[in-house]
């Protein structure tokens, strides 16, 4: 203002305009801003924020870090040393221009152990959509869209001063969908979501491979063997991995779900008719319990969308608040720091309601996908609600001190801009708090914080070992990964001792994978996986059999007995193998599991299960007209059949349509239905083979052997 | 039901009427949907809405298998057979097996 006044004390008309100008600028501004702060209210400091968050009983929440230490967190990770690096993510919800980036990875430090941080390092500055950090080999693996890289500090200051582009090629055109959520698993492979975007992925150590198509998938890869492919998915903003290796994934509005069966088995060959594969786990979808106000945008956006539907007579509604649509940072959390109900629970923030969601994860044995429940007290409220319409929990992280941390964007405005109307968006700063942020620590309520002091990285291999069966998962996820980037062979006989002699199916678990990343493993170690009294150990050493055909007689046992989670991975692992026995097999898993349709897809997902061979096991073993499973398996399988377009199968399947059972139940009709479509789908079906399927459609009212016939003529006509 | 028809006969007479069923039916027709290129036909769609549509990352074709346009809360399904979809968060047709980074499921409650 002094210098405004100053100007306008310039004795020339032409500053009288320029002072008019000025103070009619700065009039608007005021006017504008006034209008901004009524809408929308403002930021509350730290400690103020803090208190505004409604915890439920037992427990309590603290701070542990804000602004100028941390702003815009989104990841938050500890290395194996106990540093805690945390990403920052400025540029948030607009792409950087090149060279303004704001994005950063700070190393946030405790310098007194007051649970509180009081130091910050700029880790690394000028980052472009960096959204997720793993510890690998001392330094940190980072998504950055549209790559994933690898920093490391090399001189000991916690500057990263090697920046190293390992993936290459993933999707860069949305802040919020994008590859992220970096995590790794129990069986060696780091995870991370994707949102499906289309790339094609190069990969820095296996230049060899040619460019790798993410689509509609998300992205897993193994450093220690150059591996890299697609997963199952797709995940947005939130991925959980949990103690057995289930994968959960977060999406806006759909705040939790598991992937069932993974890509390299819903890909082996190309002919089922989806291969979608991941489930909503949720029994309690789409409510939240919202206790802040709708923002005026949101409630306007709403209404007019409503309109919008209801003029286009569409049976349909938004709802401005209550209902999940900002879901974001689903994480498993395996402590020790909390209560045992907390153990194995899924956290999911909602940053547009304000507030943290919990999920206590149940799975009955004959049941091949968990069920996310609410927690007991929970029906009727969040785990966390605040008022405070700047509280965007995006993430959060199981650490070392056993606790469960909340990252806390703090900002006025989350959404994309562009989704807004413009006369909506008027007077909103989408960067309004882009210089805050609160990271929180969630413990008892009677609890005082203690800073936990280890150096895992001057642990021996033998010393690591005993983790695996650490209370905190954590430790035991380190240990596991820094054998696995140690490579050292020396452990081997303390981690069979641990496979053999572990009382936690866990820590078994650990030993079993890190055996194989230490090329280990042998029949006999996957023989007593087969045979382990855990479920979960089972399943794992199903995959592993898959590399050893002598095992098979033992799978084939495990369908027989087994629960439907080793079920589902029995006919996984054996769609590795094609024989006969292996087709009995499916036949006994659909006999027991049939219902569920991940294990009709695991059938029909390997050669041995989807091909007209199949049909003849099944029609031979007289399935009851009763099963349930039977007319939507026969049908995909009749699909498969019709898709692969098999000149031998096709003349044998062709025959099977006159087989006793098929009229039963309505099932010729599903076959044949399904095998038209599937030729229709061929792509290596003639033209003219289509146009007579589709000619032999037309005007087709019953299915009957008729058609059994005109099938018949057609194809020995045309093939 | 006060129709379009009826407001217009009403108001403008019946020589208008004749008129505005032309107009009317000659932005039907332009609006048709001749064949599946035509809901790609951006031309007559604003820069900005077009780098909106890029910046969700609309494609024409999904890449997330059972995710498409029609199956999603934000999609508005042609008024008639032939038409283009379109969409509550950019402006411009829309295919029904298209897909955006924005993709929300129709969900029941």
């Amino acid at each position: 203002m002094t210098r405004i006044k100053s100007a306008c004390q310039m004795p020339s008309a032409t500053w009288s305009i320029r002072c008019l100008y000025l103070f009619l600028f700065f009039a608007c501004s005021a006017v504008t801003g006034c209008k901004n702060n009524a809408t929308y209210p403002g930021p509350l400091p730290p400690d103020q924020a803090v208190q505004s968050l409604s915890i439920v009983p037992g427990l309590k929440i603290e701070l542990f870090a804000a602004e100028p230490h941390v702003a815009d967190p989104v990841a938050m990770e500890f290395d194996e040393d106990g540093n805690c690096y945390v990403v920052l993510m400025s540029d948030y919800p607009e792409q950087p221009e090149p060279g303004k980036e704001r994005g950063q990875i700070r190393v946030l430090r405790d310098t007194d152990g007051d649970g509180r941080i009081d130091t910050s390092i700029v880790f690394a500055d000028k980052l472009s959509e960096g959204t997720s950090i793993l510890p690998w080999k001392g330094g940190l693996l980072v998504t950055a869209a549209p790559e994933i890289l690898y920093m490391k500090d090399t001189t000991g200051d916690f500057v990263a001063d090697t920046h190293e582009v390992l993936f290459s090629g993933f999707f860069r055109d949305n802040p919020e969908a994008q590859i992220t959520n970096l995590r790794f698993g129990a069986d060696n492979w780091i995870y991370a979501n994707n949102r499906g975007q289309e790339g094609n992925i190069t990969f820095k150590d296996n230049p060899a491979a040619p460019p790798l198509s993410v689509k509609g998938a998300d992205f897993r890869f193994r450093l220690d063997r150059h591996l890299f492919e697609p997963e199952t998915g797709p995940g947005q903003f939130g991925q959980a991995l949990d103690d057995d290796g289930n994968r959960f994934v977060t999406e806006n509005s759909i705040h939790i779900q598991q992937t069932l069966i993974p890509w390299r088995y819903t890909h082996r060959h190309p002919y089922l008719p989806t291969v979608r594969s991941i489930r909503n786990i949720s029994d309690h979808d789409p409510i939240m319990h919202q206790q802040s106000a709708t923002p005026y945008w949101r409630a306007e956006r709403t209404k007019r969308r409503n309109a919008e539907f209801q003029a286009s007579k569409l049976a349909r509604v938004e709802y401005e608040r209550d209902h999940f649509t900002g879901a974001s940072g689903g994480t498993y959390y395996n402590g020790d720091g909390l209560p045992a109900p907390f153990y194995g629970n899924v956290f999911t923030g909602e940053v547009a309601g304000n507030l943290v969601h919990r999920d206590v994860l149940t799975r009955p044995a004959d049941s091949i996908f968990f069920t996310a429940r609410r927690a007991p007290g929970e029906e009727k409220r969040e785990f966390i609600f605040s008022t405070d319409t700047w509280f965007r929990p995006v993430n959060f992280c199981s650490a070392p001190d056993g606790y469960l941390y909340l990252l806390d964007f703090y900002r006025q405005h989350i959404e994309t801009p562009s989704a807004i109307p413009d006369d909506l968006k008027a007077g909103m700063d989408f960067y309004n708090g882009s210089d805050k942020g609160r990271i929180y620590r969630i413990m008892p309520a009677g609890s005082r914080y203690k800073k936990p002091s280890f150096q895992l990285s001057k642990m021996s291999g033998d010393s690591l070992v005993p983790l695996f069966a650490h209370p905190n998962q954590w430790y035991a996820l380190q240990a596991h990964r820094l054998l696995v980037e140690r490579q050292d062979k020396s452990v081997i006989p303390a981690i069979k001792k641990m496979f053999r002699q572990a009382g936690d199916a866990r820590a078994r678990l650990h030993a079993l994978y890190v055996l194989e990343a230490l090329d280990a493993l042998d029949i006999s170690i996957v023989q007593q996986a087969l045979t382990d009294s855990s479920a979960n150990v089972q399943a794992h050493g199903l995959v592993l059999a898959e590399h050893y055909p002598a095992c098979a007689p033992v799978m084939i046992a495990l369908i027989k007995k087994g629960s439907a989670q080793v079920v589902l991975q029995a006919v996984l692992s054996l769609g590795q193998f094609n024989n006969q026995s292996v087709r009995d097999a499916f036949v006994q898993a659909l006999s027991r599991y049939g219902y569920h349709k991940p294990v009709q897809m695991a059938v029909l997902s390997a050669e041995a299960g989807s091909t007209s061979y199949m049909l003849e096991t099944l029609l031979a073993n007289n399935i009851s007209d009763t099963t349930k499973f039977a007319n939507t398996f026969v049908q995909d399988l009749s699909y498969c059949i019709g898709a692969r377009n098999d000149q031998a199968q096709v003349n044998h399947f062709l025959t099977l349509l006159t087989h006793p059972p098929l009229p039963l139940n309505n099932r010729l009709a599903v076959a044949i239905t399904g095998f038209m479509n599937g030729i229709e789908k061929s792509t290596n079906a003639s033209p003219a083979l289509i146009k007579s399927i589709k000619d032999l459609r037309t005007g087709l009212h019953n299915i009957t052997n008729q058609t059994v016939a005109e099938l018949n003529k057609i194809f020995t006509t045309i093939h | 039901m006060n129709t379009r028809r009826q407001f217009i006969k009403s108001t403008l007479g019946i020589g208008s009427l004749a008129l505005g069923s032309a107009l009317l039916l000659s932005r039907c027709k332009s609006k048709k949907k001749t064949s599946s290129a035509s809901c790609n036909d951006v031309s007559g769609v604003s820069k900005e809405e077009q780098e909106k549509r890029k910046k969700l990352g609309y494609v024409a074709v999904t890449p997330v298998a059972d995710s498409k346009c029609s199956t999603c809360k934000l999609y508005l399904p042609p008024a008639q057979t032939g038409d283009c979809g379109h969409c509550a968060l950019f402006k411009g047709p829309v295919e029904a097996g298209g897909y955006c980074t924005y993709f929300a499921p129709l969900s029941e409650e």
